[in-house]
C-alpha cells in the first residue's frame, strides 16, 4: 500500500504528524509507504519514506539540505529529501501594470487561492511527484491548498483513489486494504 | 384507513437510521421498532447506508437491531459539500470554491428551503408514492431534522389523503441552544411549517419547553402537540449501580456522546484540573467516549484541548459501538453530563444516566432542559455557572457520593429513572394513533421498562 499525502501546512511538526498518521490509521498490517509531498519544510525529521518539498526556496530553510525523514521508517527512509525548488509565478514585469490589476483582481474573484495554484502547478512540473503518485494506491489532499493539486494529478493518473482529508483518506485505504486481503 | 382488523401499514421517514451512528438514530430506530411491535406493518424510508459509511461515521451494529419485520427502503443520497472524492470534484468546484459553494446552496433550496437536503425532496416524494403504490400507506411518520423528510408525508397526504405525524427531535423554526426564532414570520419556513402543522396528526417534540414554544406559534395545533422524550432504551442503558465503589482506587468519571463545539468542554477541563487537588479526587480519571464533532475525524481542536489536559487524566477513549455502551458504563464511578447551553436542549444521554443510578455531575447552563429531567434525581450534582471552581465543587461533591452513596440512595436513583425508559415515553403515542386508525395495537398500551440489576 503506498499512500502520498499532500500538504501546504506550515512546520509540519513530528507530532501533528504523528496525529495525522494516527487519523488514517496507517497500520503495519498495510504496509504503507508513505510520501510526503510539502509546500514548507518540516520542522524536524519525519517517520515517511520519501519527503518531496515543492514550495519555494523562500519557504525552506537555510538548511535545506538537511534529512528531515526520521530513519526509523524503513530501508528507504534514509533517502534524502528531494527539494523540487521554486514554482516560480509568472514575472508581472512583462505586464503594464494596469493589466496585472486586472489579471490579479479577476483572478483572486475566481480562483483566489494563490497558494493552492502554486503547489498545484509546482506539482505538476516535478518528475519526480509525478512518478510517486503514478504507482500510489492513494493520494490524501491534507488541506485545502492542495485539493488543486491533487485534482489535477487526478486527471493525469487513473489508478489512484484522490481524496480530500483524513477521514476520507482513512476510509479509503481501509477499503483497498480490504481488497488485497 | 386499514380495513378493519387488517395491520395498517405506517411508512417511516427518516434519514438518520442505522448504521447510522448519528444522536437521533436511537429514537428512530425505537420509534420503527416500537410499530412494529404493535403490530404495524411498516416501512421505514430512510438514505442509502454508503451515506453514513462514506460521510456521518456508521455504527453496524444497529442494523442488527432493526426489527426483522420491517422493510427498509433505501434511497440515494447526494451531498456534494461532503464530497471528498476529488474524481468527483468538476473544475469549477476545484478553481472557484467560493462560487461554487454559493452557487450550491442556492440550488439546495430549490425544491425544499434547506441547505444540504432540500435536493432529497425530489427522491424522497418518488419513492414515497411508489411505496403507497405498491401497498397502500395508513399513516406517515416523518422525523426530522433534516426537514426534509416531512415532504414525503406532505406529499402522500396532498396527493392521497394519508395522515401524517411529525416528529421533531429539536426544531425548525426555533433555535433551542439560544431561544430565538431562526426563520422570520412570512418566510419560505415559516409558511411551509405553518402548513405542515395545520395538516399534521399529530405532532411530536423532544420536551416540554420546545412543545410549549410551538404550541404558543401554533395555539390551533396545540391539543396535537405531544411530547414523545427520548427515554433509555432499556437493552442498552447501563444497569443501576446497587453499592458504592471499593474506596482504595483512584475515581473513573466518564462521559459518553457526541461532543460538539457547543459543549463547554474547556470550561470542564479547567474545573476538572481544579478538582483533582482534592483527597477524593487523587487520580481520578475522566474519560470522554463518542466522536468529537459531528464527522468521522476527530475534531482537531478538540484533539488538542484534551491532550492539553493529558496529565490531569483526561483522556479520549474514542467512538463507542452503542452494544458496548453497557459494558463502558461498568468501569465509571461517576458521570459527567457536559451540555451546551439552551432552555430546549435536551440531551438523550441524559436518560441513560439517570439509569445508571451514578453520581451525575451537571456542567452546563442551570436552565438547561436536561435540569428538568434531573430534579429529584437523588445523586444529582448541578453546577450555578460554568466557572472552574464551581465545577470543581461539583465534581469533589460527586467523588465523595461516588465513594459513600448508600445502597438505599442507589436504589431511589434506579426508581427514579424507571419513568424515563423509551417505551414508557412512545408506547402510548402508538397505541394512540393505532386507536385512531382503528386498529386494536399489540400487547399492552404500555410496557414495563426492564431496570436490569436490582430490580
Amino acid at each position: 500500500m503506498k499512500v502520498v499525502l499532500l500538504s501546504s501546512a506550515s512546520a509540519e511538526t513530528p507530532a501533528s504528524f504523528a496525529r495525522l498518521t494516527e487519523q488514517l490509521d496507517l497500520r503495519d498490517t498495510y504496509a504503507a509507504r508513505l510520501v510526503l509531498v510539502s509546500w514548507h519544510r518540516p520542522s524536524a525529521p519525519l517517520p515517511v519514506d520519501r519527503a518531496l518539498l515543492v514550495g519555494p526556496p523562500a519557504a525552506l530553510s537555510a538548511r535545506a539540505g538537511a534529512l528531515p525523514v526520521d530513519g526509523s521508517q524503513g530501508p528507504e527512509a534514509s533517502a534524502p529529501v528531494s527539494i523540487m525548488g521554486s514554482a516560480e509565478p509568472a514575472s508581472d514585469d512583462a505586464l503594464p501594470t494596469k493589466h496585472v490589476g486586472r489579471l490579479r483582481r479577476v483572478a483572486t474573484r475566481i480562483a483566489p487561492d494563490v497558494l493552492g495554484s502554486r503547489f498545484a502547478l509546482s506539482c505538476l512540473r516535478k518528475p519526480d511527484v509525478r512518478r510517486e503518485v503514478a504507482d500510489a494506491d492513494v493520494v490524501v489532499a491534507l488541506d485545502a491548498h492542495t485539493y488543486r493539486a491533487a485534482w489535477l494529478l487526478a486527471r493525469l493518473h487513473p489508478a489512484p483513489a484522490f481524496v480530500a482529508g483524513t477521514g476520507a483518506g482513512r476510509r479509503v485505504i481501509e477499503e483497498r486494504a480490504a481488497l488485497r486481503a | 384507513m386499514p380495513q378493519e382488523g387488517a395491520a395498517p401499514h405506517v411508512l417511516y421517514v427518516v434519514w438518520g437510521f442505522p448504521p447510522c451512528r448519528g444522536g437521533g438514530v436511537y429514537r428512530a430506530l425505537a420509534t420503527a421498532n416500537g410499530f412494529a411491535a404493535q403490530g404495524y406493518r411498516v416501512t421505514v424510508l430512510t438514505a442509502s447506508r454508503e451515506t453514513f459509511t462514506r460521510y456521518t461515521g456508521a455504527d453496524t451494529s444497529l442494523e442488527e437491531l432493526v426489527d426483522p419485520r420491517i422493510e427498509v427502503v433505501r434511497i440515494p443520497f447526494a451531498w456534494p459539500s461532503q464530497e471528498t472524492d476529488l474524481r468527483e470534484w468538476g473544475f469549477f468546484r476545484t478553481f472557484a470554491p467560493r462560487v461554487w459553494r454559493r452557487l450550491r446552496k442556492r440550488l439546495d433550496v430549490v425544491r425544499f428551503p434547506e441547505v444540504g437536503y432540500g435536493p432529497w425532496r425530489t427522491h424522497l416524494e418518488s419513492a414515497a408514492q411508489k411505496i403507497h403504490e405498491a401497498d397502500p400507506v395508513d399513516l406517515v411518520v416523518a422525523s426530522a431534522n433534516p426537514n426534509v423528510d416531512f415532504s414525503a408525508a406532505d406529499h402522500l397526504h396532498r396527493t392521497a389523503g394519508v395522515p401524517y405525524v411529525m416528529d421533531y427531535r429539536d426544531a425548525w423554526t426555533l433555535d433551542v441552544f439560544d431561544g430565538h426564532q431562526v426563520h422570520a414570520d412570512g418566510s419560505r419556513v415559516a409558511r411551509l411549517e405553518a402548513r405542515l402543522v395545520a395538516g399534521a396528526r399529530e405532532i411530536w417534540f423532544v420536551n416540554e419547553p420546545i412543545r410549549a414554544w410551538h404550541q404558543r406559534r401554533y395555539p390551533e395545533a396545540a391539543g396535537r402537540m405531544h411530547v414523545v422524550a427520548n427515554g433509555y432504551d432499556p437493552e442498552f442503558a447501563p444497569l443501576p449501580r446497587a453499592t458504592g465503589r471499593v474506596p482504595e482506587r483512584p475515581l473513573r468519571f466518564g462521559y459518553i456522546g457526541t461532543v460538539s463545539n457547543k459543549v463547554p468542554l474547556a470550561e470542564f477541563a479547567a474545573g476538572w484540573k481544579l478538582a483533582r487537588r482534592s483527597p477524593v479526587m487523587a487520580e481520578a480519571t475522566a474519560e470522554i467516549w463518542g466522536y468529537l464533532g459531528f464527522y468521522s475525524t476527530p475534531s482537531p481542536p478538540l484533539v488538542q484541548l484534551i491532550e492539553q489536559y493529558a496529565e490531569t487524566g483526561l483522556s479520549y477513549a474514542g467512538p463507542l459501538a452503542k452494544q458496548r455502551v453497557r459494558e463502558v458504563y461498568e468501569t465509571m464511578d461517576a458521570l459527567l453530563l457536559i451540555l451546551g447551553s439552551g432552555l430546549y436542549v435536551t440531551s438523550g444521554k441524559v436518560f441513560e444516566y439517570v439509569a445508571s443510578a451514578l453520581p451525575i455531575v451537571s456542567v452546563h447552563d442551570p436552565r438547561n432542559a436536561a435540569s428538568d429531567i434531573l430534579r429529584g434525581y437523588p445523586l444529582w450534582f448541578p453546577v450555578s455557572d460554568l466557572a472552574p471552581e464551581t465545577i470543581a465543587h461539583a465534581l469533589e461533591q460527586a467523588g465523595e457520593a461516588a465513594r459513600n452513596a448508600t445502597e438505599e440512595l442507589r436504589a431511589e436513583c434506579r426508581d427514579f429513572a424507571v419513568r424515563y425508559s423509551r417505551d414508557l415515553q412512545l408506547t402510548p403515542r402508538i397505541s394512540a394513533l393505532a386507536h385512531s386508525l382503528g386498529f386494536t395495537p399489540k400487547g399492552p398500551p404500555t410496557t414495563r421498562p426492564t431496570t436490569g440489576a436490582g430490580s
